[in-house]
Formats: C-alpha cells, sequence, structure tokens
C-alpha cells in the first residue's frame, strides 16, 4: 500500500455521491493535479457512481458501500472504484458517438464515454467478489501546466484592424468554441453593419478549433457573400488546418498562408 | 444544491440554473424545462452562468428537452455557460447542434 493512499467509504446512494466528488478534488489538488485535470477526476468518480447506483444496486444500495481509494504513484494520479454488486464491465460497452445527429443521438450512456476520453487510462477488474474500475490521470509537467494556464485565462479581445482597399482584418485568438466563436460572430456582424465588407479572418492565433466554431465560420461566410461581401481566411495554425482539410472547409474558404499574403494577393469583390 | 429560476422576458421562457448539476438533482432541471414545455412555450434560454459543474446526467435533460423542442419547430439555447460545462458540451459533440451565447441577452435576442 502506498503511503499517501486515500480512502473513502460512502453508502451506494446518490445523495452521498457529492461527497465522493469532494473527496477525489481535495486528494487530486493535494496530488499537484490542475483545476481541469481534477474536474475530469470529479467527473469521472461521480459518472461511474451513479453507473454502479443507478445499474449495479438498482437504486436501493441503503446497506451497500462503494470504496474511493486515490493515491499517486509515479507522477500519476490513481483513482480506484470498488463495489460488490453483480460482476459487470462498464467498458465492454460501444461508445456512444457524438456525431449522431440530435433525433438519433442516445439519450444515455455518455458517462462511461466521458471518463474514457477524460482520463488517462482506464482498466476494469472483478477481483475478490468485487469490481474495480482503476482509473489514472497522468500529473502534468510544469511546461504542461503552465501551457493549460495560459488557454484557460480569460479569452482575450478580438481585434479589428483597417487596412488599403476597404479591407478589414480581424484577429480571434486561442480556442474557438461554442462561446468563442459567438463572441466571433458579433464583431463580424458588427463590422458587416458598419459597411465593412472585405472581411479578413487572420487564424494565427487560433489553436482549436471545435465544431461549434465551424459552423459558425460557416454561418459568417455565408452571411458576408449575401450581403455582397467577402470573407476570406489567413494564416491556419497546423491544427486547425488539419480540421479543415479532414471536413473539406479547404475548398469553400479562400486561404492565405497569413494576413499579408492576403492583403498583396487577394482581389476582393467590393472596393 | 441547484436552483432554479424561470421568468419569461419577450418573446422566450428563460431559465436560470445555478449550483451543481448531476445525478442527484438532474430531474429537477428535467421536470421544469417538461412543465414550461407543457406551457405551451417553444423558445427557451437556458443560462447556465450560475452552473460551475455538470455531469452527463443534466446533460441527458438538455437532449430530451431539445429533442421535444426541434419537433414543435423551437428551440433551446444555451447563455454563457461556465467552461467546465462548454468542455462537457463539446465533449458530448453537442457543441455542433446546441446554439451557445456569451451573454443572456444575447441568447434572448437571438429568437
Amino acid at each position: 500500500m502506498a503511503v499517501n493512499e486515500k480512502t473513502l467509504r460512502i453508502s451506494a446512494q446518490i445523495k452521498d455521491i457529492a461527497t465522493a466528488c469532494d473527496f477525489v478534488v481535495a486528494a487530486a489538488e493535494n496530488a499537484g493535479l490542475d483545476e481541469r485535470d481534477a474536474h475530469h477526476c470529479q467527473l469521472a468518480v461521480d459518472e461511474i457512481c451513479t453507473n454502479i447506483i443507478e445499474h449495479g444496486y438498482g437504486m436501493g444500495g441503503d446497506e451497500r458501500f462503494i470504496d474511493i481509494i486515490c493515491r499517486m504513484e509515479d507522477h500519476r494520479f490513481i483513482v480506484q472504484i470498488l463495489d460488490d454488486s453483480f460482476p459487470f464491465d462498464p467498458l465492454d460497452h460501444t461508445d456512444p458517438d457524438p456525431k449522431t445527429s440530435l433525433e438519433d443521438r442516445r439519450i444515455g450512456g455518455w458517462g462511461v464515454y466521458f471518463i474514457k476520453k477524460m482520463m488517462d487510462e482506464v482498466t476494469y477488474d472483478y477481483s475478490q467478489g468485487r469490481n474495480r474500475l482503476t482509473m489514472v490521470k497522468r500529473l502534468k509537467s510544469k511546461s504542461e501546466l503552465a501551457e493549460s494556464a495560459r488557454k484557460s485565462h480569460d479569452p482575450a479581445p478580438i481585434m479589428v484592424a483597417a487596412h488599403p482597399n476597404n479591407a478589414y482584418s480581424i484577429v480571434p485568438s486561442g480556442r474557438l468554441d461554442i462561446v468563442s466563436s459567438r463572441r466571433l460572430e458579433a464583431v463580424v456582424v458588427k463590422e458587416l453593419e458598419s459597411g465593412h465588407k472585405n472581411l479578413i479572418l487572420d487564424m494565427s492565433k487560433v489553436d482549436y478549433i471545435a465544431s461549434g466554431g465551424l459552423k459558425v465560420l460557416v454561418s459568417l461566410w455565408k452571411r458576408t457573400r449575401d450581403q455582397r461581401g467577402d470573407l476570406i481566411l489567413a494564416g491556419l495554425t497546423p491544427s486547425v488546418r488539419e480540421v479543415f482539410m479532414l471536413i473539406g472547409f479547404d475548398l469553400v474558404f479562400t486561404v492565405f498562408k497569413s494576413l499579408n499574403e492576403a492583403l498583396d494577393n487577394h482581389k476582393f469583390n467590393a472596393r | 444544491m441547484l436552483d432554479i429560476n424561470v421568468s419569461h422576458p419577450e418573446p422566450v421562457a428563460l431559465i436560470e440554473a445555478s449550483g451543481r448539476i448531476d445525478s442527484s438533482n438532474a430531474n429537477q432541471l428535467g421536470d421544469v424545462l417538461s412543465s414550461v414545455i407543457d406551457e405551451g412555450y417553444t423558445q427557451l434560454v437556458l443560462d447556465l452562468s450560475g452552473v460551475g459543474y455538470m455531469s452527463s446526467a443534466g446533460l441527458r435533460e438538455i437532449v430530451s428537452a431539445l429533442k421535444k423542442l426541434r419537433r414543435a419547430a423551437g428551440d433551446l439555447r444555451i447563455a454563457q455557460p461556465s467552461p467546465r460545462v462548454v468542455e462537457v458540451i463539446e465533449m458530448s459533440g453537442l457543441d455542433s447542434e446546441l446554439r451557445v451565447y456569451p451573454s443572456q441577452a444575447e441568447a434572448i435576442g437571438s429568437f
């Protein structure tokens, strides 16, 4: 047994899961995980305990228990969940597909999928009459911690700059997710309303684009075109370019290597 | 603890949730969404600014409400979710279906 091992026993009731969550967050933070990783551990424990209580114990686990064990081992934060309901491997299931349309989407079954996505390793075994799920979160190095702290900062303002030939560049930065892409949308709409119709989205500071962000880009492109304007892109970072190629966006959008290249070479519709 | 407040700024039903949404209380959110839909509202804004934590149990309620509303040519839109909640929405792939706004006013104004 590792010296830094901590154990909590909760009764198998939904109302007691929050106690397990508090316990794992405290242990994770104590082990040096950042807030995002501690949140992943909390969500993982919440999801698996919910599954065990709802399915394993059929909600009626008054006199049954779940044990939660946390420990650090070689820069790995390890969380184990043990229960004595019938043998059940939660990993032995087809994952739901996040790409399914709303109508065909599975309502349930997302909990275990989240666990697999968030934790670095997940394994199941059955021994001595108990189910045991072992989940590992690798401790980030100092440089990884700094990088993730940088990314979680408040979003930088979206800069707009005027250029010759009535061109305007708009520079989003960081992650283009469902929320920040709406911010970008508001900025672009404002430019269009001001009569600025030659728009260059300078993407050189965007390091991640989510599917919600891609959707907003397409709608902005259409909106600009409908107003007889021209919206082009410049300076895609490698990760964003990869997503663009994958879904064929490089065929829809006019894309330049950099803002300067776009300004020098693109012939805008409206002058 | 989960607090849910419902109001009706034109033209939407606004549901403001605050606290933690997990398997112990997600049904409260589901009940509120269902009753608002049953009252005949089809344009819903769910403000999650006060929600620092949401598990798949919360997502489940949002998806079932969204399915009902879309069938009635309505919609449920999310206002100001925290980064933790955004992460959960993105992980489930719902970010390509759900419309999310950085402020309550923008979410209400989108209808």
